[in-house]
């Protein structure tokens, strides 16, 4: 039952269902062409119907465009009685005509004498003679004879506009024609009602006259070029058919856009022209279009289930005889048993029966074929087995004798070699030419050379050659290899009939043992000691040294648990211990105790190495005393204390770095000027830490390259509302190599400030050396000077008591009266003024800088500070300047004093004069700044530690720069303007706080944030002023 | 005119500072006699008898003290009034013992003249009565 499978063969459903599918499909393609046809031919006669009717209406707009023009003409002509009105009227006329009809570019008023009778234009020169000129003739023999004119178009040559003219005849009452109007009509002014023309959604129309001239059309540039379009199909129709006056079908033609369009056109009468319509044939056929896609949707959803239903039906015919293929299959394949189903039509059914008559009978035949074969294949086998088992025996003989690791050599009775192994001429490197020549003599004295002692060897032969022996010797090669020579007679049925001999290389056996001796004598002799542990903590083995240092035998150890040893651990934690071993790839290294048998505890450090074989896990701990290396440890620990100690107790920030500017060391004074602890400083970056200090890293690192010690001194800082200032010096380090260097900071704040003030009073003593001698030098000219100036202002002035003024008056012939007046009017005493004022300022300055000079002179009483304060406000807010808005009054004042202060022993006016001068800068300086609010904070407090009554008093102004604040006490240092102040105030000030008093004064202040000045004065007093 | 003209005797080595009190106190109707020294007044003290002496204390010669010294040694009813220039001086004991010592001293530039003119006045009518 073989398919030919060359010949390409359909399957009976396909077939089936294929010729059902293609039958259907062609009934309803012919139904549907017919159905589509007919509904075209419909359509078609439709589109033409409607089209026509559009061209109509397009058709009758134009027309309407030049008939309302007429119309107008002619309402012109009766209303205006242009036929009789004087030429002014209708020359008013035609103006107005002009105004209301924009299309009219011309208007003429002719007589029938062709003479201008009245004109109105759009242009400023009037062109109606170039179209008469043009038209005239034929316009007026057809106006004449009382008909209306329509001109064919013409292009204005500077507009491009296309033009028309049109005249009408002027008749009077009687009929007669009188005149003729003629207008030059502007076409442009179509243009929009043609493009407005509905032709659709998508069509359009356009007009065209009897020459094919494109006149009106949506696209105006086409009709300002002038174009012809007598090659379209519609518009040579027109052209040829000058008769045809009615609608005319529409056709498919090309439009004028050059796309294909249903088109048709309708003639007008006047003027001659046609309007074109066009509809796109696509928006024309759409209707026709859309249902020849459903025929055609239609049409292939039949065919499709047309197809489907022919599947079914062919399968249901197919199914039985499906079966039966299936059936034979199994069948060829061997499933000989089968029955065939007899089921399905008549002819299907015969079909199987006859099948299973045919495959009984096959069956019948193949089973006695069957029996035969059974036979003869059970012989066969008999005999194969019995070969095999020859051969198999013969082979395990030889591979026995090849897998053996000893060289077998078997010598005949004749000293033949009768048999031997690869391995025999492998360890005695016999070459194999003189093995095949099978003589022992040979291969003897081959072999002789290699050996030690090969006397003793060929004795040993003769020896049990001789004998019938076993025997047992070991042999030795020169190269150092070691064989084992074993040797028994071979017996053939009790007679002997030659000699067995087996060689065995043991040469790694004994180098092993060797190594293993070795070995144990280094596990004896170690400087360590040696533990082997089993898993459950059970000490199996121990070296000579691990028993001395606890003080046991080795044998008492053997018996011994690790929890007997080691008191840190016990039976409970020692499965996790070595669990931890196991996790740590069982190496483990660690410090604990180990208890000697005298109960003395011994620190051991222990090496742990994991190790297994036959399947357990033992521990080798190789344990070092390290008593000695605890007591150094301890000894360290205890030196670096001490030395850290020492670091920490220095007054100075001490900081250590590294070469690359890591912070190692940190003591305590720089833990408490930074407050930073030494833990979050260790490793930093210097810089990192101490930022204000990083351009001292360059320091540092040239400090570590050269070798020197950097000294870096009053570096400034300003931390909080002061300045700081520090000396930073830098040493480097050289021990051991370990480079870096350590810095030490030092804060000398104090010292500097102590400096300032000393710079200070040195100053203020030489100007009052200067002074002493120069006020008397000074004084005396300017003595001069004042006195003078106030004479001469007694003499001149009104002081009539001087009687040698009056009588000099006399004298000169005036009076007293007359020279007042004149003085007055020369403004001579304000000069004089001017000059004792001048006088007065002088003698003021060089008076200050007497203080200076004068030593403490005045009366020196106990006096409350805060008394003195409070008068001093008073005395100073008295203190006002209208001129510049400046007064005491309006400062906020805050006294903050404290309670039970001890009086002072002082100068009272000029610790007044001290203050004043304070609180008058200060003031003026809130005023001049501005400050909405000024304020002045006055305290006062006992410093006990000191013995001294501290006064501050603190604005909230402007403040002072760094540089005044360190120049402020200078004398004639002001930053005042000049004139204002003469710079002493403050210098005299601080003079007399320090310099009579022994007293500190001081000034706190940033820029911006007031300033504070403080005074102390000493409870005690003066000192000298005590001793004395 | 019935007020007797008082007399003063200026010493002071500065002209201007002279003149400028012996302007002062003429045109106030005092009768002036001026001396650049200490040596020079004593001189003149032989020939006229000032009610009053302005003295400078740092002369070119014989300094202010000495020369009142010297001239209480003439004269005893004069009134004596020290005008100076140094900041440090201050009147000697010795002298403010005497009578017509005034204790005030005038430190040039005096700011108020008419002050002298008070305070020797005053003194001279103090000494007066004793000369009675």
């Amino acid at each position: 039952m073989e398919v030919d499978k060359t010949k390409k063969s359909w399957s009976l459903t396909a077939t089936i269902a294929l010729a059902f599918g293609v039958l259907s499909s062609v009934v309803l393609l012919i139904f549907s062409c017919f159905e589509m046809y007919f509904h075209y031919q419909t359509e078609r006669q439709n589109i033409v119907v409607k089209q026509q009717l559009i061209a109509r209406e397009a058709a009758t707009k134009v027309a309407n465009f030049v008939q309302v023009k007429f119309s107008k003409l002619d309402s012109a002509v009766m209303i205006g009685e242009l036929a009789t009105a004087p030429i002014k009227e209708q020359e008013k006329i035609l103006g107005i005509l002009l105004g209301r009809e924009a299309a009219f570019r011309h208007l003429v008023l002719l007589d029938p004498g062709h003479q201008e009778l009245a004109k109105a234009s759009r242009l400023s020169q009037s062109s109606w003679k170039t179209f008469m000129e043009r038209f005239g003739e034929d316009l007026i023999s057809q106006v004449m004879t009382g008909h209306r004119y329509f001109s064919s178009i013409y292009v204005d040559l500077v507009t491009s506009e296309p033009l028309v003219v049109m005249a009408v005849p002027v008749t009077d009452v009687f009929g007669d024609i009188k005149r003729l109007l003629i207008a030059e009509l502007n076409l442009k002014f179509m243009w929009d009602l043609v493009d407005r023309l509905k032709v659709g959604d998508t069509g359009y129309a356009y007009v065209v006259d009897r020459k094919g001239n494109l006149i009106a059309y949506g696209d105006t540039a086409r009709v300002l070029r002038g174009e012809r379009l007598d090659d379209l199909q519609s518009v040579s129709e027109f052209i040829h058919n000058p008769m045809n006056r009615v609608d005319t079908a529409a056709r498919i033609c090309t439009g004028i856009s050059g796309n294909t369009v249903v088109g048709t056109y309708v003639a007008l009468e006047t003027p001659d022209w046609a309007v074109m319509t066009e509809l796109p044939i696509k928006e024309a056929y759409r209707q026709v279009m859309r249902n020849a896609m459903l025929s055609v949707c239609m049409l292939l959803v039949m065919a499709i289930s047309a197809g489907l239903v022919g599947i079914l039906v062919a399968r249901r015919l197919a199914l039985p005889l499906l079966d039966l293929t299936e059936t034979s299959t199994r069948i060829s394949n061997g499933d000989i048993g089968l029955q065939a189903a007899v089921r399905g039509p008549v002819e299907v059914v015969s079909l199987a029966s006859a099948f299973n008559k045919m495959t009984q009978r096959l069956r019948t035949m193949l089973d006695m074929e069957e029996e035969r074969s059974r036979e003869l294949a059970t012989e066969v086998e008999q005999r194969k087995k019995a070969q095999e088992s020859l051969q198999e025996s013969n082979s395990v003989l030889q591979a026995t004798l090849e897998s053996t690791q000893d060289g077998v050599l078997v010598i005949g009775e004749n000293g033949q070699i009768s048999l031997h192994n690869k391995r025999f001429s492998e360890i005695w490197s016999i070459p194999e030419d003189l093995l095949i020549k099978g003589e022992d003599r040979l291969i003897v004295d081959y072999v002789l050379p290699q050996l030690v002692d090969p006397e003793q060897f060929t004795a040993k032969i003769n020896e049990l050659y001789l004998s019938s022996d076993t025997s047992l010797d070991i042999l030795h090669f020169k190269n150092g290899q070691i064989l084992e020579r074993f040797s028994c007679p071979l017996q053939k049925q009790s007679r002997e009939t030659g000699r067995v001999w087996f060689f065995r290389d043991i040469t790694e056996r004994i180098q092993r043992e060797e190594s293993l001796r070795i070995t144990q004598f280094s596990f004896d002799r170690a400087a360590v000691g040696i533990y082997r542990v089993r898993s459950d903590g059970k000490i199996l083995e121990v070296n000579d040294k691990a028993a001395e240092i606890l003080g046991y035998t080795k044998e008492e150890m053997s018996r011994l648990f690790i929890f007997d040893i080691d008191p840190l651990v016990d039976r409970e934690n020692w499965e996790p211990l070595w669990k931890t071993l196991n996790e740590q790839n069982g190496l483990d290294s660690f410090e604990t105790i180990h208890r000697s048998k005298d109960g003395r505890d011994t620190p051991v450090e222990i090496n742990s190495n994991l190790l297994e074989y036959g399947g357990q896990q033992y521990s080798i701990a190789f344990t070092l005393d390290i008593s000695e290396r605890k007591r150094a440890e301890e000894e360290l620990r205890k030196l670096r204390n001490y030395l850290s100690n020492i670091i920490n107790s220095m007054p100075s920030s001490l900081v250590g770095v590294d070469e690359k500017g890591n912070i190692t060391q940190w003591n305590r004074t720089v833990e408490k000027v930074t407050g930073i602890p030494a833990d979050k400083a260790q490793g930093r970056s210097f810089s990192d830490i101490l930022p204000w200090m990083a351009s001292e890293v360059k320091n540092i690192s040239k400090s570590i390259r050269s070798q020197q010690v950097i000294h870096d001194r009053k570096r400034s800082r300003l931390q909080g509302d002061g300045t700081l200032y520090e000396d930073v010096t830098i040493y480097p380090l050289v021990t051991n190599g370990v480079e870096g260097a350590v810095i030490r900071i030092d804060d000398v704040t104090d010292k500097v400030r102590l400096e300032e003030m000393m710079i200070q009073s040195e100053k203020m003593l030489s100007v009052g050396g200067l002074a002493a001698g120069m006020a008397h030098e000074i004084n005396n000219p300017l003595a001069g000077m004042m006195q003078t100036a106030e004479v001469m202002t007694s003499r001149l002035g009104d002081n009539f008591y001087i009687p040698a003024n009056r009588r000099a008056a006399e004298a000169a012939g005036t009076t007293m009266d007359s020279i007042q007046t004149f003085m007055n009017e020369r403004e001579i005493p304000r000069m004089l003024d001017t000059i004792k004022e001048s006088g007065r300022r002088v003698a003021a300055i060089v008076e200050n800088m007497l203080s200076f000079a004068r030593k403490s002179d005045a009366m020196v009483s106990s006096h409350s500070i805060e008394e003195l304060l409070n008068k001093t406000l008073e005395l100073a807010s008295t203190d006002y300047d209208l001129k510049k808005h400046y007064d005491f009054k309006l400062i906020n004042i805050t006294k903050e004093y404290e309670a039970n202060l001890p009086t002072v022993p002082c100068e009272r006016t000029k610790i007044q004069q001290v203050l004043l001068n304070i609180f008058r800068n200060g003031a003026q300086a809130m005023q001049e700044a501005a400050v909405m609010v000024p304020r002045l904070i006055l305290r006062a407090r006992y410093e006990r530690d000191r013995d001294m009554v501290c006064i501050e008093i603190e604005d909230n102004g402007p403040g002072i720069d760094e540089e005044v604040r360190k120049r402020i006490f200078e004398p004639f240092f002001t930053s005042k303007p000049v004139g204002v102040g003469t710079g002493l105030g403050l210098s005299v000030s601080y003079f007399i706080i320090t310099e009579n008093h022994d007293g500190e004064m001081a000034v706190e202040s940033h820029p911006g944030k007031g300033a504070k000045f403080i005074i102390r004065l000493p409870v005690g007093g003066k000192r000298n002023e005590c001793s004395s | 005119m019935n007020v007797p003209v008082k007399k003063v005797l200026i010493v002071d080595d500065e002209m201007f500072v002279r003149q400028s009190l012996a302007d002062y106190f003429e045109d106030r109707l005092w009768c002036t006699i001026e001396a650049e020294s200490g040596e020079q007044a004593l001189e003149i003290l032989d020939r006229e008898s000032p009610d009053g002496v302005i003295v400078d204390i740092r002369l070119g010669g014989m300094d202010g003290d000495t020369f009142i010294r010297e001239a209480y040694k003439k004269k005893t009813t004069m009134a004596f009034v020290i005008c100076t220039g140094s900041p440090e001086y201050n009147v000697p004991k010795d002298l403010l013992e005497r009578t017509g010592v005034h204790d005030q001293i005038f430190r040039k530039p005096i700011k108020n003249m008419g002050e002298v003119e008070q305070v020797l006045s005053q003194m001279i009518e103090n000494l007066k009565p004793k000369k009675d």
